[in-house]
């Protein structure tokens, strides 16, 4: 079962990602409501699949891409922000995103593009 | 530029951006709650500042998420939910039926502004190529004059005339008592008129 870290400043939509993968067989081993949290739970719980907002308070979710990838250049990062400018979208893949999801999205959206970067 | 100075033509133009960006706010907002959401043709109110409080209601206790636009065209974006609409939302989304604001209902209009937000913002950008950036989003509890009149001064508003774009949404036909605002800083709409070729 692959194991799902969530970033997100905002605790609803915490609970609404996790209500999707918990439902659909994924576990969910940390959330976190800022950058640097998600860095810390990264290195403590290497987990498979990161979700990753990008407006959040003390550190920005590109930011904790970079920081991530630069631990583990193999990290797993979807983005999950309502802002989806093309300047935003290749900021985040160019500093190692693997899939940009838009906000608000569909359960199906979310859990094909964490499927589709585990290779499931 | 003063505001009263702005052409028919320049008001209609940034009407239809308004349009645009505050539809693209009502698709996303219709998405998250799986509704139908309809709105108002946005009105552009140059009005002054003394009106705020006498002619819109002032002393209506209502919910706002501001959200500060960054970026090429700075300013505020400010959503205001009558108190039932807010709660009726809420209990919507997470299924909480509350009487006062707790820390997961908060987070409910938070991350409802945020998605407004941003989506007008995306929809501005596309059409502008302007790079509007969107800041974690802050909710308040409080008069509308009084968020009205703060979120003026954040945007460093405070001529006799202030400027807005201001839309209201409907939830499965009934008027869901939300407003949606968008309060530019001096200089941002010059950007957005020259982006568009009209000045």
């Amino acid at each position: 079962m692959a194991k799902i870290l969530i970033v997100d400043d905002a605790a609803f939509m915490r609970m609404m990602i996790k209500d999707i993968l918990e439902k659909n067989g994924f576990e969910v081993i940390g959330e976190g409501k800022n950058g640097i949290q998600a860095v810390e739970l990264y290195k403590k719980e290497r987990p498979d699949v990161v979700t990753m907002d990008i407006t959040m308070p003390e550190m920005d979710g590109i930011l904790a891409v970079k920081a991530i990838r630069a631990f583990d250049p193999t990290a797993k990062i979807i983005m999950c922000s309502a802002m989806g400018q093309q300047s935003m979208v290749m900021d985040a893949i160019k500093s190692g995103a693997r899939d940009f999801i838009v906000k608000p999205f569909q359960p199906a959206r979310v859990l094909e593009a964490i499927r589709k970067v585990i290779g499931a | 530029m003063e505001f009263t100075d702005l052409s028919s033509f320049q008001l209609d133009v940034l009407q239809e951006v308004g349009n645009i960006g505050t539809g693209n706010a009502a698709t996303a907002l219709s998405q998250l709650l799986n509704k139908k959401i309809d709105m108002s043709v946005p009105s552009i109110n140059i009005i002054s500042f003394d009106d705020i409080f006498t002619k819109m209601d002032g002393d209506k206790v209502v919910m706002g998420v501001i959200v500060r636009v960054l970026g090429d065209t700075p300013g505020n974006i400010l959503f205001i939910l009558d108190k039932d609409a807010a709660f009726d939302m809420i209990k919507d989304l997470t299924g909480l039926e509350e009487d006062h604001l707790t820390q997961m209902g908060g987070s409910v209009i938070a991350e409802v502004g945020n998605i407004i937000a941003s989506s007008f913002m995306n929809a501005i950008s596309r059409l502008t190529k302007l790079t509007m950036i969107a800041s974690v989003p802050a909710v308040s509890y409080d008069m509308l004059g009084a968020i009205l009149s703060t979120t003026f001064i954040e945007s460093s508003q405070f001529d006799e005339y202030i400027l807005d774009i201001e839309t209201t949404y409907t939830k499965d036909g009934k008027e869901m008592g939300g407003h949606f605002y968008y309060i530019p800083k001096p200089g941002s709409l010059e950007k957005i008129l020259t982006a568009l070729g009209v000045i």
